[in-house]
C-alpha cells in the first residue's frame, strides 16, 4: 500500500516562505498532480517528500511509514527530474540500472529488469548509447526507464515534459499515461501546464503561494473552482468575471443581462467562460473589438471599460469589427463570486 | 528490516563534526608551518639555532635586517623585482591579445594555436633554460634579467593566454557590438566597453604572471650569475648560509608573493571558474 | 589590416614567442644531448650520465618521489575538495587560506620544512616538549634516507595542494547537482556518490590535475635542494649540478631529456587512460 500522507508541512527559506501547513493525502496508485505557478512551492513540496529539502515542520508518510526523517537514499522513491539528470559518463543502460545497483541486485535480475523497462518506454535499441549522442525525447525516456525500473513505491515527476518542445510534449503525455496506468504506481507530478495536469491527473492540487487551493478531480476543478484564482488558471482562455449586483435579492444584472444567483449577497462576480457563450438574441452585451479566428473556434474580446470579456464562439459566426452582439451563457455553468473570490453556492 | 536507518539529524550531525574536524586539521596544516617561519625569521639569530625552539617570534629584527644587509641581498631583491615586472608586462603584452582574439575570433589555425599552448604544460619549461644560456652568450644577453624575463614570461604564457581567453569570453560580444553600432572603432569599443569589465582580471592575472616569475628558482639559478636574483641568490647560498639567513630569506621570497596573492584572490577564482556556488 | 587578418595579427606574437622560447630551445636542447663533445651525434653524453654513480640514485628517487606524492596529494585535494561542496557558511574563507601556498616559490616551501624537520627545528621541540623523545630525531641527515624522504613528500605536499585544490575545485564547481540529487534518490549513499558519479564528472579536470602534479614532481628541485642539499639526489637536481657546478652542458642536456622524456610519457599515459568516450561528457 503506497499510499501518501502529508501533515502541516511548512517550509521557508530566510524569510521567505515556500510552503504553509501543506496537509495532503494520496491514495494508493492515484495520479496525483500538483500544479501551480513558478514560485507557488510545488517543487519545492516534491523536493520534500524525495528527501532532497527537509520541511521545517510537518511529516510525510507513505505506506504508513514516517519517511520525512529517512535520507533521501532510503526512502525507496523514485524521481524524474525536470533536466532528466541522465548521467552522462554512463550508456543508456547502466543509467537505467543505477538504482537497481544501488541495492545490490544481481546481474541476472538487473539485465532482466532494465530490457523490460527499455522495451516499455522503446529504447531498447539504444541501450550502449550515451546520453550525449541522445536527443532531449530520448533522455527523457532513459529517466523514466531509470525510475520504472526500481519499481518505487512511489513515482515522483518534476516537471518532465517541460523542456520538451510542443509535439513531442504531446505524444511523450499520452505514453506516460498509459505507462504509468499500467504500472500501478502511486505518482505526484509536478507541472505548470494546465492541460498536461487535466489529461493526466486523477485528482488535481492547485497550489499557489504556498498554500493547496483546492484538490479535486479535474472536472470538478473546472466545474467548481472554490474561488477564482482557480477559475482563472484553469482553462485557457481563462474565465471571465464579470461584476454583477443585485437589482432583487437574488436577482443580478451584469453586463445588461439579469439573471438568478444566490441570494444573500449585493454585489457579486459572476464567473462564464469564453466556450460556455453562444450568440443570441438576448445575453451579455459584447461588442466585438477584437476577432481572432483560431481555427476550431473564434475568439471574440470586448476591451471596452478596462475589463477584457472573451468569448470562445464556433467558427461559424460571422461577425464584423466593432459589432455588437448579444451571448446568451449556459446557465448551468454560471459560476458566482464573492468580490474577494470565494466561490458562492447558487441555490438556484 | 535488519540494521536500524540512519536519520537525517544524525547524518548531519555527523558529516558537520567530520566536517569541522576536517576543515581544522587542514588550515593548521596550511597556517602552522607559515607561521614557524615567521617566527624563525623574527628571530634573533640564537633563537633560531637554539633548542627546543620557542613557538612564539620574539619579535626581532636582527635576522632580517642581517640579511638585507648582506653582500648582494638587496640587489638580487630588486633584480627579483625587476625581472618579473618585465615578465608581468610580456606576458600580458602578448597574452591578452592572443586570448582574445582566440575569445572572439573563429580563424583556421585557431585549434593548431590552442594546441601549441596546450603542449607547454607537458613539459617542465624550466629546463628550456638549459639550452637558452649558450644561445644567450652567443646574442650577448646572458646573465641580463631582460634574458630571464623571457624564459620567465614563456612560463607564465600559457596561463596568460588561457586565463584572458576565459576573461574575454565573458565578456558579451553584444556589447562591443553595441559600441560599434554607435560609432566607436574597433579599438575605441575594447578600450571603452571591454577593457573596464576585463581590467580586474587583466590585473589578477598579470599579478599571477608577477608572483610566477618572482618564486621561478631553476632558471634563474641557471641562467644568472652576476645579476641574481633572490631565488638564484638563496638557492646558491643554501650550503653555506647559516640558519637564520635561509629562515630569514624565506620570509622574504614569502610574504610578498602570498600577500599579492591573497589580495588578488577573488578575481583568480573568477579566473579559474570557482563561482561562489 | 583587414577584419579577416585580425586574429592573426592578434595571436601571431604570442605564438611566434613560443615557437622561439619553446619549440627552439626544445629542439636545441634534444640536440645537444646527442652532440659528442668533438662534434657529431652519439650517444656519449647519455653514456657518461648514465655512468655517474648519481643517475640510478636520483632516477630513482624522482621516481619514487613522484609515485608516493601524486597519488597522495589527489587524495588530500579531492578529500578537501570534496569538504568544501559541503561546507555552508565560511567557504569562501577556508578556500582563500587553502590557496595561500599557490604563492609560495618551492624554494620557500623547502626552507619552511626545513624549519620544521631540521635537527633543531620545531618537530623536534615538539616531540621533547611532549616527552616523546629524549634526544632530537635525525630526520634529514645522511644516513636518514627513509625520514628525508617522508619530510621531502610532506612539504611537496604541502606546496602544491592548493595547486590542485583549484583544478578540482572548479571541476566539481562545473558538475550541475541534479545529477549527485538522482544519484541520491535511487538509493545512493556518499560514498557510492562520489565513486559512481563526482569522480567520473571529474575526468577532464583529474587528467589535468594529475599531468600537472606529476610533471611538477618529476622536476622537483629546490625543495629537495633546501631540505638535503645534496643528500637526496633527484633528476632536476643532477641537471642543474652538471649544468653549473660541472660545467657540462650536454651530459645536462641529457639529463634535461630524460625529465622531458618521462613528463611527455607520463601525459601520454593520463591522456590515454582518462579520456572521456564520445558522447560521454559533461
Amino acid at each position: 500500500m503506497a499510499n501518501i500522507a502529508i501533515q502541516n508541512v511548512t517550509k521557508s527559506f530566510g524569510s521567505y516562505d515556500a510552503l504553509k501547513g501543506i496537509g495532503l493525502a494520496v491514495a494508493d496508485q492515484e495520479f496525483l498532480v500538483l500544479l501551480g505557478a513558478s514560485g507557488c512551492g510545488k517543487s519545492t513540496l516534491l523536493r520534500i517528500i524525495a528527501g532532497l529539502e527537509t520541511a521545517d515542520i510537518g511529516e510525510v508518510h507513505v505506506g504508513g511509514e514516517r519517511i520525512d526523517q529517512l535520507q533521501a537514499k532510503d526512502r525507496r522513491l523514485a524521481m524524474v527530474f525536470q533536466n532528466y539528470a541522465v548521467f552522462p559518463h554512463l550508456t543508456v543502460f547502466e543509467n537505467i540500472a543505477f538504482g537497481l545497483r544501488m541495492q545490490k541486485r544481481p546481474q541476472e535480475i538487473v539485465s532482466a529488469k532494465v530490457n523490460q523497462v527499455a522495451r516499455m518506454v522503446h529504447l531498447e535499441a539504444l541501450l550502449d548509447r550515451y546520453s550525449g549522442q541522445l536527443s532531449g525525447g530520448q533522455r527523457q525516456r532513459v529517466a523514466l526507464a531509470r525510475a520504472l525500473a526500481v519499481e518505487p513505491r512511489v513515482m515522483l515527476m518534476d516537471e518532465p515534459l517541460s523542456n520538451l518542445d510542443a509535439l513531442l510534449r504531446l505524444e511523450m503525455r499520452a505514453e506516460l499515461k498509459s505507462i504509468l496506468a499500467a504500472s500501478k504506481t502511486t505518482t505526484i507530478y509536478v507541472t505548470h501546464d494546465q492541460v498536461e495536469a487535466m489529461s493526466l491527473a486523477d485528482r488535481i492540487a492547485v497550489m499557489h503561494q504556498g498554500v493547496i487551493v483546492q484538490c479535486d478531480t479535474p472536472l470538478e476543478i473546472y466545474r467548481n473552482p472554490v474561488n477564482t484564482f482557480v477559475a482563472g488558471f484553469i482553462g485557457n482562455p481563462p474565465m471571465n468575471f464579470i461584476p454583477a449586483h443585485a437589482v432583487q435579492d437574488g436577482i443580478f444584472e451584469a453586463r445588461g443581462l439579469r439573471l438568478q444567483g444566490p441570494l444573500g449577497h449585493r454585489e457579486l462576480l459572476l464567473g462564464i467562460r469564453p466556450e460556455d457563450m453562444q450568440v443570441g438574441d438576448a445575453g451579455f452585451t459584447c461588442q466585438a473589438d477584437l476577432i481572432e479566428p483560431l481555427g476550431p473556434n473564434v475568439l471574440v474580446t470586448d476591451v471596452q471599460d478596462s475589463a477584457v470579456f472573451r468569448a470562445a464562439l464556433s467558427s461559424t459566426a460571422t461577425l464584423s469589427k466593432g459589432q455588437s452582439i448579444f451571448l446568451q451563457p449556459d446557465l448551468e455553468r454560471v459560476r458566482w463570486f464573492t468580490p474577494e473570490g470565494q466561490s458562492v453556492k447558487s441555490e438556484s | 528490516m535488519s540494521t536500524p536507518l540512519i536519520t537525517i539529524d544524525v547524518a548531519q550531525r555527523r558529516l558537520r563534526r567530520l566536517l569541522l574536524v576536517g576543515a581544522a586539521i587542514a588550515t593548521v596544516w596550511v597556517l602552522l608551518p607559515i607561521y614557524f617561519l615567521v617566527v624563525n625569521a623574527w628571530s634573533s639569530q640564537e633563537a633560531v639555532n637554539a633548542f627546543p625552539k620557542a613557538f612564539v617570534p620574539e619579535m626581532n629584527h636582527e635576522s632580517l635586517s642581517f640579511l638585507l644587509g648582506f653582500d648582494g641581498v638587496l640587489t638580487s631583491l630588486v633584480n627579483s623585482l625587476i625581472v618579473a615586472a618585465i615578465t608581468m608586462v610580456f606576458s600580458i603584452g602578448l597574452g591578452a591579445p592572443a586570448g582574445y582574439a582566440l575569445a572572439r575570433y573563429e580563424f583556421r589555425g585557431k585549434g593548431t594555436f590552442r594546441l601549441l599552448i596546450l603542449l607547454t604544460r607537458a613539459f617542465p619549461l624550466p629546463l628550456l633554460a638549459l639550452p637558452l644560456t649558450v644561445l644567450y652568450i652567443r646574442l650577448g644577453v646572458d646573465d641580463t634579467l631582460v634574458g630571464l624575463a623571457l624564459v620567465h614570461t614563456m612560463l607564465a604564457l600559457p596561463f596568460a593566454v588561457l586565463i584572458t581567453f576565459s576573461l574575454f569570453s565573458g565578456v558579451p560580444t553584444e556589447l562591443e557590438e553595441a559600441a560599434w553600432v554607435f560609432g566607436c572603432t574597433k579599438v575605441q569599443a575594447f578600450r571603452r566597453v571591454v577593457l573596464p569589465i576585463a581590467l580586474p582580471g587583466l590585473a589578477a592575472s598579470a599579478i599571477f604572471a608577477f608572483v610566477i616569475s618572482w618564486n621561478e628558482v631553476f632558471a634563474s639559478s641557471v641562467l644568472m650569475i652576476q645579476n641574481r636574483t633572490l631565488t638564484a641568490f638563496l638557492l646558491q647560498n643554501l650550503d653555506v648560509s647559516p640558519m637564520h639567513m635561509k629562515f630569514a630569506g624565506g620570509a622574504l621570497l614569502v610574504l610578498p608573493a602570498a600577500t599579492f596573492m591573497f589580495l588578488i584572490r577573488k578575481h583568480l577564482f573568477a579566473m579559474w571558474g570557482i563561482s561562489n556556488r | 589590416m583587414t577584419n579577416k587578418s585580425l586574429p592573426y595579427w592578434l595571436i601571431a606574437p604570442a605564438a611566434l614567442f613560443t615557437v622561439a622560447l619553446f619549440l627552439y630551445p626544445l629542439s636545441l636542447v634534444t640536440l645537444e644531448a646527442f652532440t659528442a663533445k668533438s662534434g657529431g651525434y652519439s650517444l656519449e653524453n647519455f653514456q657518461t650520465m648514465v655512468g655517474h654513480w648519481k643517475f640510478g640514485t636520483a632516477l630513482k628517487n624522482t621516481l619514487m618521489l613522484t609515485a608516493l606524492v601524486v597519488p597522495l596529494q589527489m587524495v588530500v585535494a579531492l578529500s578537501l575538495a570534496q569538504l568544501l561542496t559541503r561546507v555552508k557558511s565560511g567557504r569562501d574563507t577556508l578556500l582563500y587560506v587553502w590557496t595561500i601556498p599557490l604563492g609560495i616559490s618551492d624554494l620557500a616551501a623547502g626552507i619552511i620544512w626545513l624549519g620544521i624537520f631540521e635537527q633543531t627545528g620545531f618537530l623536534n621541540s615538539a616531540l621533547i616538549g611532549l616527552g616523546v623523545v629524549d634526544a632530537p630525531v635525525s630526520i634529514l641527515g645522511f644516513n636518514d634516507t627513509f625520514a628525508t624522504l617522508v619530510a621531502i613528500v610532506l612539504a611537496e605536499i604541502w606546496r602544491s595542494t592548493a595547486i590542485v585544490l583549484v583544478i578540482l575545485v572548479s571541476g566539481i564547481g562545473l558538475i550541475p547537482k541534479e545529477y549527485a540529487e538522482a544519484a541520491e534518490v535511487f538509493g545512493a549513499g556518499a560514498w557510492a556518490k562520489f565513486t559512481k558519479v563526482t569522480l567520473p564528472l571529474l575526468r577532464p579536470s583529474l587528467q589535468t590535475a594529475l599531468i600537472l602534479r606529476s610533471i611538477l614532481a618529476l622536476e622537483v628541485f629546490a625543495v629537495v635542494a633546501a631540505l638535503s642539499g645534496t643528500k637526496f639526489p633527484v633528476l632536476m637536481g643532477e641537471t642543474y649540478n652538471w649544468q653549473f657546478a660541472l660545467q657540462d652542458g650536454p651530459v645536462a642536456a641529457a639529463f634535461a631529456l630524460v625529465i622531458l622524456t618521462l613528463s611527455v610519457g607520463v601525459t601520454l599515459v593520463y591522456l590515454r587512460w582518462l579520456r572521456v568516450p564520445r558522447g560521454a561528457g559533461l
